[in-house]
């Protein structure tokens, strides 16, 4: 029609229930880090075949990540990951951080 | 305008949750009275529609002179914008990063011009409501009248528009509080019409973002290319992660420039460069400039919160952190005290909203009423 209104409104993704959907919750800042090996004989030294891929972007040269494990191995969270590797046979280490957005947004929810 | 009193439909409940309307921001209202009120409705003329369209193009090309008088002048620091970041804003608008939306809080009775109380260009929300409720509504309640909302097909058009934009980015990154209700419901919406214009996304809490030492990361430790953030960017620029935003990794949706607009510096500014212009009210950094009656609202303030309405011997609470603007009251019909939500959509007037509460200042729990136009 020739008016001023959307001719036709459908909608797919609303509406799930909201309990059905999974929420960080005001997660902490936390360090992950993943071993990177060699090769994949390295990697699967430490974790099993299914915790071990190519490194995205690269050729067979470029090695081969393990999975991510917590940095703070005291943590509660780091009784139930991968765990670091126990063979040493890696290239480096990789960190990632996570937590640094969200404090304010989420202490604000929080405190109503 | 006016104000029309209806018999809700007997199952309206059922068919706004339906819609994902399934949150309440109506806390703190009286009993019986939810945040989506269909016991009445706002008709307007077409005229009226006309008014409210120009006066919110006008108003949106206003702010964006504004901005490029305020970049051009440096004159960054009088929107509490931190210094580190004063390039990497400049640097954003000079591009000029594509936007996506904002809605403009107007006062409107029909009969002077409507004026601009406020611009929410970051995060704005009442959305799903504006977009798709009243929309159904309208549908079922008054099927021969108009209505204006074209917010969902110029929505999707938009994302259309910024997937081309971005042709080597495999998908759009969504982020907020996803245990806020209104803002999970929003970001899905949003999700919602992007997937409709064919460009896949993903959502994960804000909180939930990494960093890799050179990029922003999913879960999947996927580069994030393109963020929506349903999260203030002075929230973001204060937080831990703040610093690496001048990484300038990823394409931001809102953009940075973006700031400028949604702090409410920008109505001092905008009376000060646009001196009686009739979609502005005079607003200034000093209560003293205001005569007579004035609102004081912190600089990031949001959905009311902070607003004080003051009277015209009252003093401001002074401080950089405060703006003053002149009252002008919101009409009131059977006691209720009506705003308009003009929303903007690719920097053009694309539909609207109304607000309504029996408080005077409108905060995130006034009713949100729909429209229609003959």
């Amino acid at each position: 029609m020739a008016g001023r209104r959307s001719s036709i409104v459908t909608l797919s993704l609303v509406g799930v229930p909201l309990g059905a959907v999974a929420l960080a919750s005001a997660m902490p800042s936390q360090e992950m880090r993943r071993n990177l090996y060699p090769d994949r004989a390295a990697c699967e030294r430490d974790y099993s075949p299914a915790q071990c891929e190519q490194r995205s972007g690269g050729g067979v040269s470029s090695g081969w990540h393990g999975p991510y494990y917590y940095s703070n191995r005291t943590a509660s969270a780091a009784q139930s990951d991968p765990g670091a590797g126990r063979t040493g046979q890696i290239t480096r280490i990789e960190a990632s951080m996570r937590g640094g957005f969200g404090r304010i947004g989420h202490a604000l929810h929080i405190g109503g | 305008m006016r104000r029309e009193i209806l018999t809700p439909r007997p199952d309206w409940r059922a068919k706004i949750e339906a819609l994902g309307l399934d949150f309440d921001t109506s806390e703190g209202q009286p009993e019986g009275e939810p945040y989506w009120c269909e016991e009445a409705c706002y008709g307007f003329t077409a005229a009226e529609v006309d008014q409210i369209e120009e006066a919110t193009d006008t108003l949106h090309q206003l702010c964006l002179e504004a901005v490029e008088r305020i970049i051009a002048a440096g004159d960054l620091e009088r929107l509490d914008i931190p210094e580190p970041f004063w390039p990497w804003v400049v640097e954003s608008w000079r591009r000029r990063d594509p936007d996506l939306y904002g809605r403009f809080d107007l006062v409107f009775d029909g009969a002077g011009p409507p004026k601009m109380l406020e611009y929410n260009a970051d995060t704005p929300t009442a959305l799903i409501e504006a977009a798709v409720v009243q929309w159904y509504w309208l549908e079922e309640v008054k099927p021969g009248s108009d209505q204006f909302n074209s917010i969902h097909e110029k929505l999707i058009a938009r994302w259309a528009e910024l997937r081309h934009l971005h042709p080597d980015t495999a998908r759009v990154h969504f982020a907020g509080v996803l245990d806020e209700p209104e803002d999970l419901r929003t970001i899905e919406y949003l999700r919602d019409v992007c997937g409709q214009a064919g460009w896949p996304t993903e959502q994960l809490d804000i909180g939930q973002i990494g960093w890799n030492g050179r990029e922003f990361t999913d879960l999947a430790e996927r580069p994030i290319a393109a963020l929506f953030k349903l999260y203030p960017w002075e929230w973001l620029l204060r937080e831990s992660f703040g610093a690496h935003l001048l990484a300038d990794s990823a394409a931001f949706i809102e953009p940075p420039w973006k700031m400028v607009l949604s702090n409410k510096a920008i109505l001092p500014i905008l009376w000060e460069t646009f001196p009686g212009h009739p979609n502005l009210l005079p607003a200034a950094f000093a209560r003293d400039r205001i005569a007579g009656p004035a609102i004081e609202k912190p600089v990031h303030g949001r959905e009311g919160q902070g607003v004080r309405l003051l009277a015209p011997s009252e003093a401001g609470t002074g401080g950089c952190d405060r703006i003053y603007q002149a009252a002008s009251p919101l009409p009131v019909y059977d006691g209720q005290h009506a705003l308009i939500g003009s929303w903007v959509i690719a920097g053009k007037a694309a539909g609207m909203g109304m607000r309504e509460d029996r408080a005077p200042i409108t905060t995130n729990t006034s009713r949100f009423v729909p429209h229609y136009f003959r």
